[in-house]
């Protein structure tokens, strides 16, 4: 049995002569060859480098054989040669040759030692780490050092006369033809290093018409002449000045430096027995003891302080005044100084106060909730300090629909909360700009620096800003207040004055006194209402009282002036066909959807997991698989405005189901998903959301924080909203002592109309005809914007019980039968509450005087 | 006209990914696009170009620009490329002080690279005149706000310059009702970045009623 030749392939295997007579191939590889390429020079070459020197030398072999294949050579020869075995040197002959198509062949890369499989990629020759490619940068007249310029090495010493030297060596490698990783190796460098040197070399020495050379080898020199015998230590002693410098910034450094002790230190090092830098007893400063300590404190103060400030300042006042220091650099940008009114900040704070909130309970008596620390967000303008608005909000951390509702109430005009107690009420004439000025009503300003949060970085915050003001939105540098120092100045000297001086503060951080003086009374907590009541009180009379900022006057007075000489012509008003609140919000686009198969739905549209629809949209058949964008009011999701994608208005689409019974904002609804997803409210989430949702929060809130923020947020959004929500409508099954009529099933006209009338802003003919340039007279050009007295809708009774019955039969909504006598009137109108009030719901509503060619559908009015 | 969707500015991941530092942001109503720029500097430079009559449009490069064509290589952000009335181009790149200058001067290759001038514009040519760069904002903020209001009185204002030679601003606001003056101011921004009437500015008077118009 004779076996297969291991390598012979079919063609080329015959060595003995043919029959025709023909000559055999010197050699056998020769038939794996191209007949074009004759010469190793012809055959591709590879730019690559060799990780170990073993492959280079495989490399080496390996092209010597195939020199020989082509020359041609005996197999033996070849094989002599060669450091692989007979097989494998005709597979890499094979692949040397392998045809690439537009490429050519594969060439020398072929014979590269890989252990993976495949061949090295191609390098281009622009990155090819050879010499060759690198050496494009060197002109050819200065490919000899020999012609370089000369330069005087005997300046240099130590260390860098030893740098010096290597790099030279590895220049005149390279020079000399090897590649760029070995000279930089010679050079004692690394290789982008040793090529950034080179470069430099090459470069025409300023001033002169010669390249650089060997200079740029040298390093740089400290060229400070020092005079004095002290300055001449550190020419002398070149460590002295290096090794002083690192005593003086070790960690362990006293919090203060005397003259004294440096000094000491001083000595220390140049002690000449057991110093660092010794110095002999008979040179300085050992033979001049009081010619020491001035020039060393000079130099402290001149030389190392300023080059060392921001190091010095962190050791010895610590890192916070480190950071304050930095500040005094600048934020790299320089603004022109703003007008007044015409730039505004915004920043949140995380209040330092333990809170409580009350609400009714099922017996009559008083629930008490905990709550953990919440935000409060302020707008202040720049110029003249005025406090343009605030919220608080009672949630872990402020959203995208906070800082809308807030835009909103800033140009709009926010109300005064509701007086809770007798103290810490707004003096008379304080208020809120956009309340006190009719001519600042709507007027935005032309800047809004915010910071990083969040909440300020979502597209809904510049939308309104960016396209609905027309403003420019300013993102300050992360991590610093620099850009916003003033609102943070009057946070924080909001919290300083207010937050701090209240029972059960939590300071400004955990080890802050004021934590622990206030923890010793617990039970003696600040509820919600007092505290918005606080800080009305206090952000409000802000405005009127003298101020550092406007130059110790009143800001409302500086205001009033500025309106009255028409100082503020470039101020920008909000279009008059989108003062609605749906405007504050993010539109977005929704097909409408339709019933299919088994669900015989009308058309619809899904938004947020609530089907909206109405009349109109179920009624037009060719509306279905149609888009429309949809703009929803934040505080309220009961309706949306839905506008065709031709910018027309489609009309209003109210929630389905139970959603569409009562008000509830994006927060509530925003609650009620994140627990629906969680599964934690159980199967008939669907059916009873408000409900279940109660029911869950109250058995967690004692024990999570988040909780009985989610809790008292929808407590509160409840009980501010008492006036016009149709508590009956809520899941049918809560109870309220003097609940108002319910909504029957289809009026959402009925509805939509009272609603419409406290929540969508819409101008009287008189603001409507007004010019837009502010002309007012001062003081009497403040005109406060009176507060509704009382909403259309029944007065509620001052104590309201909130309580959801497990419901057990029916789910039919509780009304007050028909025959009972009405609830009992107040015994004063409860005045609107500092954020949800509505604003000018005295103005009579006219629908048809929006000119934009938008009109409102009109539904007829719910008379009973 | 399509219903305009909002700008997706990407949260914070869009706030950091081409301005390390601060970043001011706006809306171009005559583009109809929503730009960002780094510097209040550059933000003012952008308004003088765009109000420029020779300024037929112009193209912000949000994104860092980088050229390595020369050595050493080239880094910038928001160069503005002017596209003129006259089919020349500029690139215009602004310096705080002279010593910036020669920083930028790698900027030639890009300009060449994009056929266009290399134009640095100084802190102290951008703010000569203040009062100049307040009213360009204010046009450009009412033209934003009235962006989506069809443009009914563009026809009219334009009527007014070229036919009725109405040669100022406060015959204009006369000519119409109380309440579309800030539409006529809106109108009067859009003509004049589209070229069809010039507004023509006097030094350290700003827009008011005496600024003059003339057909462009």
């Amino acid at each position: 049995m004779t076996e297969a030749p291991n390598c012979a392939p079919a063609e080329p295997t015959a060595t003995a002569p043919t029959a025709d007579g023909v000559a055999p191939p010197p050699n056998q590889f020769l038939g794996y060859c191209d007949p074009t390429y004759t010469t190793l020079s012809d055959i591709p070459r590879y730019e690559g480098v060799f990780d170990k020197p073993e492959h280079q030398e495989r490399f080496d072999r390996l092209q010597r054989a195939l020199e020989l294949i082509l020359q041609p050579a005996a197999d033996a020869d070849i094989l002599a040669v060669s450091p692989v075995k007979e097989r494998q040197l005709a597979r890499l002959i094979q692949n040397v040759f392998e045809d690439q198509g537009d490429d050519g062949i594969v060439g020398l890369r072929a014979l590269v030692y890989r252990s993976g499989r495949g061949l090295p990629a191609p390098i281009p020759l622009s990155q090819a780490p050879s010499s060759r490619s690198f050496l494009n940068c060197c002109p050819m007249a200065h490919r000899d050092m020999a012609q370089w310029p000369d330069f005087d090495d005997s300046n240099l010493s130590g260390e860098r006369k030893a740098r010096f030297d290597r790099v030279v060596r590895g220049v005149e490698r390279l020079l000399a033809g090897a590649m760029v990783k070995e000279a930089a190796e010679i050079a004692g460098v690394s290789e982008s290093r040793f090529r950034d040197l080179f470069r430099r070399a090459m470069k025409v020495k300023p001033g002169t018409t010669r390249i650089l050379g060997l200079e740029a080898f040298a390093g740089y020199v400290h060229s400070v002449r020092r005079r004095g015998k002290f300055g001449s230590l550190f020419q002398r002693y070149v460590q002295l000045e290096s090794v002083l410098t690192a005593e003086l910034l070790k960690d362990k450094r006293p919090n203060k430096i005397h003259e004294h002790q440096l000094v000491s230190i001083f000595r220390k090092i140049i002690d000449p027995e057991t110093g660092a830098v010794p110095i002999p007893l008979d040179e300085y400063p050992h033979n001049a003891p009081f010619g020491l300590r001035r020039p060393l404190v000079e130099w402290y103060q001149r030389e190392f302080m300023a080059r060392y400030m921001m190091k010095v300042v962190a050791h010895e006042d610590g890192p916070d005044a480190a950071k304050a220091l930095g500040y005094t650099n600048g934020d790299g940008q320089a603004s022109r100084p703003s007008k007044p009114y015409e730039c505004w900040e915004i920043d949140e704070y995380r209040i330092d106060l333990f809170t409580r909130f009350v609400f009714p309970g099922v017996h009559g008596s008083n629930e008490q909730l905990d709550l953990p620390r919440f935000y409060v967000i302020v707008v202040r303008e720049r110029t003249l300090g005025v406090i343009i608005a605030w919220r608080l909000v009672l949630a872990k951390q402020p959203s995208a629909a906070d800082m809308a509702l807030l835009l909103r109430d800033a140009v709009m005009g926010q109300q005064l909360a509701r007086p809770v107690m007798g103290a810490a009420t707004a003096v008379e004439g304080a208020g809120y700009p956009a309340t006190i000025f009719p001519a600042l009503r709507w007027m935005g300003p032309k800047l809004i620096l915010l910071d990083n949060a969040l909440s300020h970085l979502a597209d809904v915050v510049q939308e309104i800003i960016v396209r609905l003001f027309g403003d420019g939105v300013r993102f300050g540098s992360a991590g610093t207040p620099k850009d916003r120092p003033f609102v943070e100045s009057e946070i924080r000297t909001a919290a300083r004055r207010v937050f701090q001086q209240l029972p059960n503060s939590s300071g400004s951080h955990p080890r802050d006194p004021v934590r622990k003086a206030s923890a010793r009374r617990p039970d003696f907590r600040v509820e919600v209402p007092a505290l918005e009541h606080c800080l009305c009180g206090y952000f409000t009379n802000i405005n009127v009282h003298p101020k550092q900022t406007s130059g110790y006057n009143e800001p409302f007075t500086l205001l009033a002036r500025l309106i009255n000489d028409g100082a503020l012509r470039y101020l920008v008003a909000v279009p008059q066909f989108k003062r609605r609140a749906h405007y504050f919000s993010l539109a977005v686009e929704r097909a409408v959807r339709f019933g299919d198969g088994a669900h015989k739905r009308p058309n619809h549209i899904n938004f947020q997991g609530v089907r909206y629809s109405s009349k109109k949209l179920r009624t037009k058949k060719a509306m279905a698989r149609q888009r429309l964008v949809l703009r929803p009011d934040y505080r309220n999701l009961q309706y949306l405005v839905a506008f065709n994608t031709d910018n027309t208005e489609f009309g209003v689409l109210v929630a389905e189901g139970v959603w569409g019974r009562f008000p509830h904002d994006q927060r509530v609804r925003s609650t009620y998903a994140k627990y629906r997803a969680q599964a934690a409210l159980g199967p008939r989430a669907d059916d009873l959301p408000m409900q279940v949702l109660f029911q869950y929060l109250e058995s967690g809130a004692k024990s999570d924080s988040t909780m009985a923020l989610e809790l008292a947020y929808i407590l509160d959004y409840f009980r501010r909203n008492i006036d016009t929500l149709k508590f009956s409508q809520l899941d049918g099954n809560l109870v309220i002592d003097g609940c108002v009529q319910a909504v029957p099933e289809g009026a959402e006209g009925d509805h939509y109309n009272g609603y419409m009338e406290q929540y969508f802003e819409l101008v009287s003919g008189e603001e409507a005809d007004a010019p837009p340039e502010v002309q007012g007279h001062a003081p009497d050009a403040r005109k406060r914007i009176e507060a509704p007295a009382a909403p259309a809708l029944p007065a509620p009774k001052p104590s309201v019980v909130l309580a959801f019955h497990q419901r057990t039969a029916s789910a039919a909504p509780v009304q007050r039968p028909s025959g009972s006598p009405p609830p009992a009137p107040a015994p004063q109108a409860r005045a609107p509450s500092q954020a949800e009030a509505p604003i000018n719901a005295t103005a009579p509503l006219q629908v048809d005087r929006i000119k934009s060619g938008i009109r409102l559908p009109r539904f007829p009015r719910n008379n009973k | 006209m399509s219903a305009r969707l909002p700008t997706s500015w990407g949260g914070r991941a869009g706030r950091y990914a081409n301005f390390k530092r601060g970043v001011q942001r706006f809306h171009d109503p005559f583009a109809h696009e929503d730009l960002e720029v780094a510097l209040d500097l550059q933000y003012e430079n952008w308004l003088l170009a765009r109000f420029s009559p020779a300024t037929r449009s112009l193209t912000l490069f949000n994104e860092p620009v980088h050229l390595n064509a020369r050595k050493p290589a080239f880094d910038a952000h928001a160069c503005l490329l002017v596209h003129k009335r006259d089919n020349t181009r500029e690139l215009q790149l602004v310096a705080r002080s002279r010593n910036e200058v020669r920083g930028l001067a790698g900027a030639r290759a890009l300009g060449r690279h994009l056929n266009a001038r290399l134009v640095i514009r100084l802190r102290e040519d951008i703010r000569a005149d203040g009062e100049l760069l307040d009213a360009l904002d204010f046009l450009r903020r009412n033209a934003t706000a009235y962006s989506e209001v069809s443009p009914r009185l563009d026809s009219a204002v334009r009527s007014c310059v070229i036919d009725a030679q109405m040669t100022s601003v406060s015959a204009m606001r006369d000519r119409f009702e109380h309440g579309d003056r800030p539409q006529v101011d809106a109108a009067i921004a859009r003509l004049h970045a589209a070229g069809e009437i010039v507004i023509t500015f006097q030094k350290g008077q700003g827009y008011d009623g005496s600024t003059e118009l003339r057909a462009g």
